[in-house]
């Protein structure tokens, strides 16, 4: 502890989900410096706050539920407290789960690092009548016990006290030792004798004790550390080898019971339920139908279905008055600029463009207010939780599908989260099934053909989509985990947190983040995409057509009396002329070429052309629709929306297809980045673009024949 | 189909070059290549601060 300078080094360690991060939020205000730990892409947070004349320097650690080294999170975390030994350890435990946070808190016990527990989220506790005796505790632990709420920041300067108490003291308390099972503790001494041998006087008697455990424990990197003693590692082997003989269990497991044990007791002994509280908390209750065998999965294809339903139905109205603006913006401006290419690049590639896609924020803004209601709501996690069976059935965990379920946003970030997997077999799966979980972007395209060809159950189309993908992606797990991935998923507790009512001003700012991100996204990449393709589709500009169109027009004019059927006549003409003048552009060129491929699915070289730049982003498909049909039609005339202009343009079966497809294929350039950067390989990426191009293709190819059967 | 103007030209070729800029710019920056965003990962939820992909 540098006491001369009066400052003290605190690690601020704590279970997922504990209120960690918020309490250090609380204690160190903005005074924050946000990097990452060596190596690593976890972050890494420290604050400074002074309190009675100590600088207190924080560093918030990766929420973990151990100190075992099988994830980074937990790799991170013992390595900072091995290597860079803060002074104190302030233990965030989440007093709601007592039992389950403690077991990290025995591990850092073991480790004989002065440390301050605090009980965190303690107003949940006493809701809920249950009192915890923190002077027991504390002299149980031999360390201050604080409790703090920490959202409100109850009980910080309390915690504050308690650290520069410790640091005062210069760390010095009763030593604990967690008692195990009797020939786990001889295991543990024979052990010890070995490390004492090897390192005469260098290991202290609590160090020493570590190490014998985490010998015991077959830790990988313990072992990889002693990997010169032989000696040693052959002992504990040994010693593990007869421990599991004798207990029928592998070593692990004896000693996560021994720790449990433990706590189990330390629980006991400090938690008491007052007479008030006799019936069950209102989580349990709602976790008894939302969780319930035969209710929990209907019910949460209902929410999934309402989301996408509201989506859609009360979507459509701001939907419409945003198109109504985009409509008269571009007859204004069709009036107000003089006939020529610039006005064409305005009018049809800008405004068509971008005013494609803008139309779907209000579908986009109430996505994210459902996501964001389940997330904060706790029922996300639920969702996870009711998919662990089916999880498990294709040979995955349920911890897995929370990456699936945040693709349903955005997957680049989806892919990232596929982290916290700690398998790497695993791991590689749940990224390459990412992309056929429904992104946002996707959505556009939906609501646009589902709309047209659909309006009447545009809403369960959509929700129809999201399942097959979901359904398409356990299907390619499955396959996959049977051939080429083969092996078992490590076991883990999935957590639940309590039931929360979401606050309303978070789930407003994370609209607000996602309409800003849109926007954003509409005013860069997909303005400027709308800009090349109109580029593409308005050259060359000298391009021989097949017959001469102004001929062919005075003729009508001179031979066709006025009246309808001249109009009509005129009209297809017009049309006809329209047609070939885009399909000789290079646009049309290239879409053209690539049209054989889409032939047997019944896409046009129109369709096949905003697929192809749909990969630099899924939006820009919509795009590419806005400015492709808003070029077919006369800027002169009263401009049509995309959505009239594109009714008729295909069958409802090839719609449908055509979704599929989209919802299926190559993922976009910034997922196969991220595929790349994630699996760091280019193998793997191409596996994954090959494997998204086939399935939709196949897909697409069955659903447009039986499609045409049944509608 | 008639000839273009100067005008035309100039402003039709400035958009491009924009648009073709910002296009190489943003494949660079979600591929990796160069120094400057070579952690971003493209997907816009950081507005372009790296805050995700770090």
């Amino acid at each position: 502890m540098s006491k001369q300078e009066k400052t003290v080094q605190v690690a601020l360690a704590g279970n997922p989900n504990s209120g960690k991060t918020t309490l250090f939020n609380h204690l160190t205000g903005a005074r924050q410096r946000v990097g990452n730990f060596t190596g690593v892409t976890v972050t890494r947070k420290e604050g400074v706050v002074s309190h009675k004349g100590w600088k207190i320097k924080l560093v918030d650690l990766p929420g973990t539920y151990s100190l075992s080294s099988k994830t980074v999170e937990e790799k991170v975390t013992r390595e900072y407290i091995l290597e860079e030994s803060p002074d104190l350890i302030v233990d965030i435990v989440d007093a709601g789960n007592l039992e389950r946070n403690l077991f990290l808190t025995t591990q850092l016990i073991e480790m004989d690092i002065p440390r301050v527990i605090v009980l965190n989220m303690i107003d949940e506790v006493r809701a809920k009548g249950v009192v915890i005796d923190t002077s027991n505790f504390s002299k149980l632990l031999s360390s201050p016990v604080v409790e703090t709420v920490g959202r409100s920041g109850e009980g910080k300067d309390k915690l504050l006290d308690a650290i520069v108490e410790v640091a005062e003291s210069g760390g010095k308390a009763r030593q604990i030792r967690i008692p195990y099972d009797s020939h786990v503790e001889e295991a543990i001494d024979r052990t010890e004798q070995h490390i004492a041998k090897l390192h005469v006087g260098k290991v202290e008697e609590e160090r020493s004790r570590w190490l014998a455990l985490k010998l015991l424990e077959g830790d990988s990197d313990v072992l990889l550390q002693e990997g010169d003693h032989t000696d040693l590692i052959e002992a504990a082997k040994e010693e593990q080898f007869k421990l599991e003989e004798s207990h029928g269990e592998d070593s692990q497991t004896l000693l996560a019971d021994g720790r449990y044990g433990f706590i189990h007791g330390l629980v006991q002994e400090v938690e008491s339920k007052s007479k008030s509280v006799t019936t069950q908390n209102l989580t349990r209750k709602i976790d008894q139908i939302l969780l319930n065998r035969l209710l929990g999965l209907p019910l949460f294809l209902f929410f999934m279905w309402l989301m996408f339903q509201t989506t859609f139905t009360i979507g459509q109205y701001p939907m419409d008055w945003i198109d109504s603006g985009v409509s008269w913006f571009s007859n204004m401006m069709s009036a107000a600029l003089p006939e020529g290419l610039v006005r064409d690049l305005v009018v049809e590639g800008i405004i068509g463009g971008v005013g494609g896609i803008v139309i779907f924020l209000p579908n986009i803004v109430l996505l994210f207010l459902f996501i964001s209601f389940f997330e904060n709501t706790g029922y996300m996690a639920r969702a996870a939780f009711l998919m662990d069976h089916f999880m498990h059935g294709i040979g995955l965990h349920g911890k897995a599908f929370i990456p699936l379920l945040m693709g349903f946003g955005c997957n680049v970030p989806a892919i990232m989260a596929a982290r916290t997997i700690e398998n790497p077999k695993d791991r590689l799966l749940t990224i390459l099934i990412n992309p056929f979980m429904s992104c946002s972007a996707r959505l556009p395209v939906y609501v646009l053909l589902a709309g047209i060809f659909f309006s009447e159950n545009a809403g369960s189309v959509v929700f129809g989509l999201y399942l097959a993908g979901i359904f398409v992606a356990m299907s390619a797990a499955y396959i996959m985990k049977k051939t080429m991935f083969k092996g078992l998923s490590d076991p883990f507790v999935m957590e639940l947190p309590p039931y929360r009512i979401p606050a309303l001003r978070s789930v407003i700012i994370h609209m607000w983040e996602k309409a800003v991100e849109f926007l954003k996204k509409v005013s860069g990449i997909i303005l400027v995409g709308s800009i090349i393709i109109w580029f593409l589709q308005a050259f060359p500009q000298n391009i021989e057509l097949s017959m001469d169109y102004g001929a062919a027009q005075n003729r009508i004019e001179q031979q066709m009396v006025a009246g309808e059927e001249q109009t009509q006549a005129l009209a297809k003409l017009s049309n006809a002329q329209a047609q070939e003048e885009q399909e000789k552009r290079y646009l049309g060129q290239i879409g053209k070429t690539i049209q054989p491929i889409f032939e047997p699915l019944g896409f046009d070289w129109k369709g096949s052309i905003a697929l192809l730049t749909g990969f630099v982003a899924k939006e820009i498909v919509v795009s590419t629709f806005g400015v492709l049909y808003n070029t077919g039609n006369d800027v002169d005339e009263e401009s049509v929306s995309l959505r009239e202009a594109m009714a008729g343009s295909m069958a409802p079966e090839v719609a449908l297809a055509f979704m599929v497809f989209t919802l299926l294929y190559m993922p976009c350039l910034a997922t196969i980045a991220v595929i790349r950067r994630e699996t760091q390989s280019l193998g793997w990426t191409m596996f994954s673009v090959g494997m998204g191009l086939s399935v939709a293709w196949i897909l697409a190819w069955v659903v447009v024949r039986v499609a045409r059967v049944l509608l | 189909m008639s000839e273009m103007t100067t005008v035309e030209i100039v402003v039709l070729g400035v958009v491009l070059l924009f648009a073709t800029h910002y296009l190489w710019r943003y494949i660079k920056r979600i591929l990796g290549i160069g120094s400057s965003n070579a952690e971003c990962g493209g997907c816009n939820s950081c507005g372009e601060s790296k805050k995700i992909c770090k």
